[in-house]
């Protein structure tokens, strides 16, 4: 009785064990990758314990600190502050949208969802951004263009039409001004909702280094993920074009693999951190809109 | 209250319209500088206007220049607030840098190009930031005026053959930063290995070739009967077009080039030509008698880091005077090198390394006379180049450059691409006359007869996407022997089904165009 009772739970529990280690191994074996010589990797591949400890990836990519922590510091703000005025725009578009007596819901909802499919391309929104919004080497260009991803609209849309429109009507009975139910009432109800799309934001600001790749030149506000992806594409670079390159450069002792995985590392890590204060939210979050009633 | 918060949706309508209109009219602001970018004549009329200026009394200005390297380095603002110490003084202009990381600069050149921003100097090459395009989009200023005008001794200093390198349409679009311009790969070996098995390399100089490499074969078999590590390694982009006496138009991965001996300039697919096939077949030889490593050395795609016990014969790289104690300071040990054939003079070597003007720059002559000042002022271009002195670098008793207490504070190494090399300080060990040695051969290289002919692979992009996958596939085989004659026929076809013939068509075309257009 016990052992028929059990060997579905065992089955089943063997099957989550080697989830979590599909999971969990990759991330051991990117640590032990950045902390391994680059020429034990050649000569033993890529193993869950380095052959010796070697600290060279974290010396090539850490050699420049105070650089790299004014990256980070860059990186923090744009993704924090970014985050909460990019949720509360988002927040504001959405009721709108979800409020089934706004006159030109559909219009807007149009607007929004026309800019997913359709954009001006690469060329004119930088001479937009460059040249008539003189946004270049501010820390706004790493902001702004990601305040209304009309994604993530539509999802809080959809999130906040379940919000029954009786609750509105009766706040409005009761003498609240618009503003007053948008702040007391629908935000805290749409919590699940805002924390989801707030990760998805705050990822996308902390992993973004295409904005900073076209607009920072200035040295004080590249933010961390640029800092190392032109770390690696300099590698990158000289190690596989060193044909066409004209002579006297060489690749010679770059740690090219431990290096990418120590800046991965160093990329993800504080990410890692943030993520189980989400969590809560979001696995209820997630499934938002996939239910429509 | 109702009111209030209709009011508030027209508001936003009619926001929503500004936005939309803002990023109308956006678009159309866009179209005139692309517009703007194709007709050349339009240029012309810039430098006449502005040229009268006297260089006695300049009115202050800044000039903006775009560069590549190994960016940023740590104390770069430093060394830049000196040298625009020299330049303010000299030209009374200072310079906004724009260093560039190396992945990055093709990308972010092409935005800064095509959306009209105002800058004065950009670096372009035929590898980076490509020239071809650059000055068929437009992006460039015709130079010939400018030059003569603002940089006579650059102008001088250049030999001729080297600017008609250059031009496009029978004008100078870029400064030519002088440097090792005949190349060809040389021959390597371990000076151990070559003291061993009795290898006398300097009489191997520059006769190599598919010909004659098979001399090279009982020391190749010595050096692996050494130690089975001791591989022959040559590679199809290492060798390029020279050692099979080719012109490669779009590089050795790309099918098309023209034979330096064909003074008809006819394309074929290097790939077919019978020294490929008859290297192809002395390869596939020595592979069987075990000389390419191959079964250690198929699967990974770059060969580690040898020793001096482990290394033997390989060919690749860019023969240069002084070059083989640059590479024995690289991999730890004496190399010897020798050039494995005779050099010739390409557009590819001479565009390799130029300085442009760019369509958009407010001050060309002061952008003119800043290359000029780099490139006769050796102080500042040192300086540029290695940093402060007595800091970043220093320099011993006999002139030679030695590393400085904090020669990483700023290290880019790239002094080929501010001006000309010639004037960078010697490297402690090499001999003093590199650069007259450089100079010598670069004159005592055989002009090709292409010269002046820069490919535009803009229309068969698609085609040559497709072939370099195809030679991806099939080379390393190729290269290590291990390919049999049919997988080497079969990657031919595979080229073929690319559309290899397109390519070489198309280059055909640009080659006929280009010569008519220089009668």
């Amino acid at each position: 009785m016990k052992f028929r009772k059990s060997l579905p739970k065992m089955l089943i529990h063997m099957l989550f064990i080697l989830f979590s280690l599909a999971c969990i191994l990759p991330l051991i074996s990117i640590i032990s990758i950045s902390f391994s010589n680059e020429s034990d990797i050649l000569d033993h591949g890529y193993r869950l314990f380095p052959v010796k400890f070697d600290f060279t990836a974290y010396v090539y990519v850490l050699y420049r600190p105070l650089q790299i922590l004014n990256a980070f510091k860059v990186s923090l703000f744009v993704s924090v502050f970014g985050t909460i005025v990019s949720v509360l725009v988002m927040a504001g578009i959405s009721y709108s949208l979800s409020r089934s007596d706004y006159k030109f819901k559909n219009q807007l909802s149009f607007y929004v969802f026309f800019t997913m499919l359709f954009n001006g391309g690469l060329v004119p929104s930088y001479i937009l951004i460059s040249n008539y919004l003189h946004l270049k080497n501010t820390v706004w260009v790493l902001i702004l263009p990601y305040l209304a991803m009309p994604w993530f609209i539509l999802l809080l849309r959809s999130f906040m039409q379940k919000i029954p429109h009786s609750i509105i009507e009766s706040c409005m009975m009761d003498g609240a001004s618009e503003f007053r139910i948008f702040a007391q009432i629908i935000l805290p109800l749409a919590k699940p909702g805002l924390a989801t799309v707030a990760l998805f934001s705050l990822l996308q600001y902390w992993n973004d280094w295409w904005l900073s790749l076209l607009y920072i030149d200035n040295e004080k506000l590249v933010p961390l993920q640029y800092m190392l992806y032109r770390m690696m594409n300099n590698i990158e670079f000289l190690t596989h074009s060193s044909n066409a390159l004209p002579s006297g450069v060489t690749a010679a002792r770059l740690p090219s693999e431990s290096a990418r995985m120590a800046m991965a590392i160093l990329a993800a890590g504080p990410m890692l951190a943030v993520f189980p204060f989400f969590q809560k939210h979001f696995v209820r979050g997630l499934t938002v809109g996939a239910v429509k009633g | 209250m109702w009111k209030a918060s209709r009011f508030f949706k027209t508001g936003m309508m009619a926001a929503a319209t500004f936005t939309l209109f803002g990023m109308l009219l956006a678009g159309c602001g866009g179209s005139p500088s692309k517009e703007g970018a194709s007709p050349a004549d339009s240029n012309n009329g810039k430098p006449a206007e502005t040229g009268t200026a006297s260089p006695a009394a300049l009115p202050e200005v800044k000039l903006t220049w775009y560069f590549v390297g190994p960016w940023p380095q740590p104390e770069q603002d430093e060394v830049f607030a000196e040298v625009n110490k020299i330049v303010k003084e000299k030209i009374n202009a200072t310079v906004d840098f724009k260093p560039i990381a190396w992945g990055d600069y093709d990308q972010k050149m092409q935005v800064v190009i095509a959306s009209g921003e105002p800058y004065d100097i950009a670096f372009t090459s035929n590898w980076i930031n490509n020239y071809a395009q650059d000055v068929a989009k437009g992006a460039f200023l015709p130079l010939d005026d400018l030059l003569a005008k603002y940089a006579p001794k650059t102008f001088a200093s250049v030999p001729k053959t080297f600017w008609d390198g250059t031009r496009v349409k029978g004008k100078i679009y870029g400064v030519v930063n002088q440097q090792i311009t005949a190349r060809t790969p040389h021959l390597a070996v371990p000076k151990k290995l070559a003291e061993k098995i009795h290898f006398d390399i300097n009489q191997y100089s520059g006769k190599l070739n598919p010909d004659t490499l098979n001399q090279l074969e009982p020391y190749v078999q010595a050096g692996i009967k050494d130690n089975p590590k001791r591989a022959f390694i040559a590679s199809f982009d290492g060798l390029g077009g020279d050692f099979f006496n080719l012109e490669t138009i779009a590089g050795m991965h790309v099918p098309g080039a023209v034979d330096y001996s064909d003074p008809s300039l006819k394309v074929v697919n290097q790939f077919e030509t019978p020294q490929v096939k008859k290297y192809a077949a002395l390869i596939r030889d020595w592979n069987s008698k075990g000389y390419t490593n191959s079964k250690e050395r198929i699967a990974i795609k770059v060969d580690p880091k040898g020793t001096e016990d482990t290394d033997g014969f390989s060919i690749g790289g860019v023969f240069k005077p002084g070059g083989d104690i640059q590479d024995s300071v690289g991999v730890g040990y004496p190399v010897l090198e020798i050039p494995t054939v005779q050099p010739h003079l390409t557009t590819g070597g001479i565009i390799s390394s130029m300085q442009a003007i760019s369509r958009t720059s407010k001050n060309p002559e002061r952008a003119m006379m800043l290359l000029e000042l780099m490139n006769t002022d050796q102080e500042l271009y040192n300086l540029l180049n290695f940093g402060i002195k007595g800091k970043h670098f220093d320099l011993d008793a006999d002139g030679f450059k030695v590393t400085g207490p904090d020669a990483q504070g700023y290290n880019p190494n790239v002094p080929w691409m501010f001006a000309t090399n010639y004037m960078a300080y010697i490297d402690k060990g090499m001999p003093k006359t590199v650069w007259e040695d450089t100079k010598k051969l670069n004159a005592d290289a055989t002009p090709s007869n292409l010269i002046g002919f820069s490919f535009d692979p803009e229309p068969v992009k698609a085609e040559i996407g497709k072939t370099s996958a195809v030679f991806d596939e099939y080379s390393h085989a190729i290269e290590l022997g291990v390919s049999d004659e049919a997988k080497y026929n079969e990657f031919l076809n595979k080229l073929k089904a690319a559309g290899s013939d397109k390519i070489i068509e198309e280059m055909q075309k640009q080659i006929d165009a280009w010569k008519a257009s220089k009668k």
